[in-house]
């Protein structure tokens, strides 16, 4: 079979002045027509600039195609002119993004928008094209398409925008659809329709997919042929089977090694103690007052915590998992006293804490510390790391001398080297930053770390990296943890317990094992089967277990 | 280290070289002006009328012999002070009242930010004449009148600015860490505003010696200080026979004007550069 796209030696290179010369350096694959050709690779590695490269949305004058060949069914798309190039996008080759919602136009509905695809491309027949925009729309599997087509995108769920592009990318029928993280964005149970939407056209279309994704659950589910990249080269190029079980290059070993597995031994390691508990949160409830003209115009509140009880025993991590949106950050933010609950109470070390204003409350804050999600917007980018980590001790009454005792202690902890402290966060990686903002966060001695999604916006092997140390400072200082995150199998590397939160309530609690082993509630079980790569790690599961029995 | 990279890639641009050029000999006139023309620039020295170019007098004199080069050099000092002084005062107002505001929300925000407006809906010109008629004409009045009508839109662009920089998380990391609201305000979010502050100043600089202009050309400035507005006011019955007489202030406040204008997109570009749009996620 002839392949659909042949990408041969292609470099782009980077403005003079970058940290390497090309973004994309020699290049080859093939997607071949029906089949799924996953890239994967860390951020930096060069892929989406590579995906950019094929359908020509390079910002000129910044990154430029050195050296190599694109050709789409054997004709070239390098030397291509732009108006015979914009014939082809979107006709015989389309692309998705991650962002769905910054990649629909927000002032037009979302029938006009898929519409619109179709009279750039010449279809005059206005009924037609309406006809087209519904049965495409109903392709997706959107529910009623007719009035669905009438709304605006923030009028829509994150899935449904998504599938809204999906309908775009696909509503002239291309041969070659390129995704770019289109999954990146959306919960664990949306993610998982969408993929199997993009195998079912795939399936019905014959369509040849480049996937672009750094999840290698993702890939283990979709893929046909797995490229590797690193740092703008391709590593490994393969078949999915021959890459995920026998991965060559050491590169692809360690990515592999990285990912988070369902760790069922974690409640053996360190059985939770009965002690008297750290935290109670009991009988929690808090409401937002909902925006004037909501979906339906209704002008109420809406219930973000629910009726919610918890506790946190001493020394004990808890993982909060549940999907955005389903009041796990509020609650966070309600333990660390950022918003006031409507009612219920909140026990910290047997003190009723609910209630702490000024004086009392400025007591209380140490001892209950935050640990960020994205480590760019959680360190003030205008402060030395030295100001970040000991501004608030010194402000809190410790001397300069014994902060600087307490950085230097932290920072060894945390595996930041002291010379760094006079640089501004800017100068750190995002692995080191997250470092740097759980050194923010020790050195205020605190008992409970709130964790927000933690590591959910790090690289896998710098997440598995930044696991290891949230799991050795807690044996080393005690700390009980409030781990919030998305991801049940990275709740799974460090909770005690979990708890699952749907739509404001917790649902169900317990040991990973026991809620990994029989979940009771129907949400629970639907959160478990939509985990990426399940069938992946099961098999790898199984062969690990295999030479024991033999 | 990093300053001086930043001032290279001001001068660099060339809007920062012209506009710095520009304002750097403005400034130094204004600085000479006492040297380079000693004693009163009321005083009347030479034939009147005098057109530019006549010995000693490079650019003329007016209807009473009076040295138009003379005022120049010290109208250029009134005009310097009066644009600093009341971009000051208009920056400082409008910085405590947009983060306060921008920063606290709710009712605070709503009680602001109705009090901007009504500082907005009244011309801003009328209002400063009326000041300027009430208070007397003095070089006092005329900076508060200036600035009273400037703080306004500082004001916004600070609400703005903190609104959006008051759900980081860095924020929140140091209302965790028990820092008071007053330190949150002016240690961990305004450093992060400065430079839209600071393009925005330069701007207003420039409007404000226009401002000023307008006041004294109407005849309502500081009779004992000479300003370029007052020149041109006071040469315009004579336009078409002594054209100088406007002519040579008016490009002294054009050349400050445009100078201030310059430096205010060279600022803009330097302080913050638009990132490069190279791959996100690759």
């Amino acid at each position: 079979m002839s392949p659909l796209l042949h990408i041969e030696g292609l470099s782009v290179a980077l403005p003079e002045g970058s940290e390497r010369p090309f973004a994309v350096h020699d290049v080859s694959l093939q997607v071949l027509p029906g089949q799924t050709v996953c890239v994967v690779g860390e951020s930096g590695s060069g892929k989406s600039v590579m995906a950019n490269a094929v359908m020509r949305l390079l910002p000129r004058n910044v990154l430029r195609v050195a050296a190599g060949r694109i050709t789409l069914q054997g004709q070239d798309l390098l030397s291509l002119d732009a108006a015979s190039m914009r014939t082809l996008r979107g006709a015989r080759m389309a692309m998705i993004f991650q962002e769905p919602m910054t990649a629909l136009n927000p002032v037009m509905t979302v029938g006009d928008q898929i519409d619109e695809v179709l009279l750039v491309h010449g279809r005059t027949d206005g009924a037609a094209r309406t006809r087209r925009v519904i049965e495409l729309m109903a392709e997706m599997n959107l529910p009623e398409p007719e009035t669905l087509r009438h709304r605006y995108p923030f009028q829509l769920s994150g899935g449904q925008r998504q599938r809204i592009l999906i309908a775009m990318a696909m509503a002239l029928e291309p041969q070659l659809l390129i995704a770019d993280e289109p999954t990146t964005a959306l919960d664990v149970t949306t993610q998982a329709q969408i993929l199997a939407l993009i195998q079912r056209l795939q399936r019905r279309h014959g369509l040849g997919v480049l996937f672009i994704t750094h999840d290698f659950g993702v890939v283990a589910d979709i893929a046909d042929q797995v490229v590797v990249m690193q740092q703008g080269r391709v590593v490994e190029s393969a078949g999915a089977a021959q890459v995920l079980g026998r991965p060559s290059h050491a590169y692809t070993r360690r990515l592999i090694d990285a990912v988070p597995r369902l760790r069922a031994a974690q409640a053996q390691e360190q059985a939770p103690a009965a002690t008297a508990p750290l935290l109670e949160i009991s009988r929690v409830s808090k409401s937002y007052r909902a925006r004037g003209t909501g979906l339906f115009g209704a002008r109420g509140r809406t219930l973000a915590l629910d009726d919610v009880s918890l506790c946190i025993g001493q020394g004990e991590t808890v993982g909060l998992i549940g999907e955005s949106g389903s009041g796990k950050t509020t609650l966070g933010h309600c333990v660390m006293r950022l918003l006031d609950i409507d009612s219920g109470s909140l026990r910290f070390n047997g003190q009723s804490v609910e209630g702490l204003r000024g004086r009392a409350l400025a007591a209380l804050r140490p001892q209950i510390q935050m640990i960020f999600q994205d480590p760019f917007a959680s360190l003030n980018p205008r402060h030395r790391v030295r100001r970040i980590i000991t501004e608030n001790v010194i402000l809190g009454g410790v001397s300069p001398a014994e902060a600087q005792r307490r950085m230097e202690q932290v920072l060894a902890l945390v595996g930041i080297d002291p010379a760094a402290v006079e640089r501004y966060p800017h100068e750190f990686s995002g692995g080191q930053r997250q470092r740097i903002g759980i050194a923010r966060a020790l050195v205020m001695q605190p008992r409970l770390i709130v964790a927000d999604e933690a590591v959910s916006a790090l690289d896998v092997s710098v997440q598995q990296q930044v696991l290891a140390l949230l799991r050795d400072v807690r044996a080393r200082l005690g700390l009980s943890m409030l781990f919030i995150t998305h991801d049940l199998r990275v709740a799974s590397q460090i909770c005690d317990r979990i708890a699952v939160m749907h739509k404001g309530r917790i649902v169900e609690t317990g040991t990973v094992e026991a809620v990994a082993r029989a979940p009771k509630h129907p949400y629970t079980r639907s959160l478990f089967d939509a985990m990426p790569g399940l069938a992946w790690e099961r098999r790898a599961q199984a062969q690990a277990a295999e030479p024991l029995r033999a | 280290m990093k300053n001086d990279r930043m001032l290279l890639r001001f001068l660099r641009q060339p809007a920062g070289l012209a506009g710095s050029l520009m304002l750097g000999v403005i400034l130094a006139v204004a600085f000479g002006a006492g040297w380079l023309y000693p004693g009163d620039p009321w005083a009347m020295v030479a034939d009147p009328n005098l057109p530019p170019l006549s010995p000693g007098h490079p650019f003329g004199t007016d209807m009473l012999g009076r040295d138009v080069a003379a005022g120049v050099a010290h109208g250029a000092r009134v005009s310097l002070l009066i644009g600093l002084i009341a971009t000051a005062i208009a920056v400082l107002v409008g910085t405590v009242l947009g983060a306060v505001s921008g920063y606290y929300g709710g009712m605070v925000d709503d009680l602001v930010m109705r009090f901007t407006e009504i500082f907005q809906t009244i011309p801003g010109f009328l209002l400063s004449l009326l000041m300027v008629a009430i208070f007397g004409p003095s070089l006092y009045s005329i900076v508060f009148a200036i600035g009273v009508i400037s703080w306004p839109s500082v004001a916004r662009l600070v609400r703005a600015e903190f609104l959006s920089m008051r759900t980081r998380d860095f924020v929140k990391a140091a209302v965790l860490g028990g820092q008071s609201d007053a330190r949150i305000l002016f240690c961990q979010i305004l450093p992060n505003t400065l430079s839209p502050i600071v393009v925005a100043a330069s701007l207003m600089m420039a409007t404000a010696i226009l401002l000023e202009s307008a006041i004294s050309f109407l005849g309502l400035g500081d009779r004992s200080m000479i300003s370029w507005g007052f020149m041109i006011g006071a040469g315009r019955t004579t336009l078409l026979q002594s054209w100088w007489l406007s002519a040579l202030p008016g490009a002294a406040i054009f050349v400050t004007v445009l100078g201030l204008n310059f430096m205010g997109d060279a600022l803009n570009q330097t302080l913050s550069p638009r990132r490069r749009p190279v791959g996100g996620h690759a």
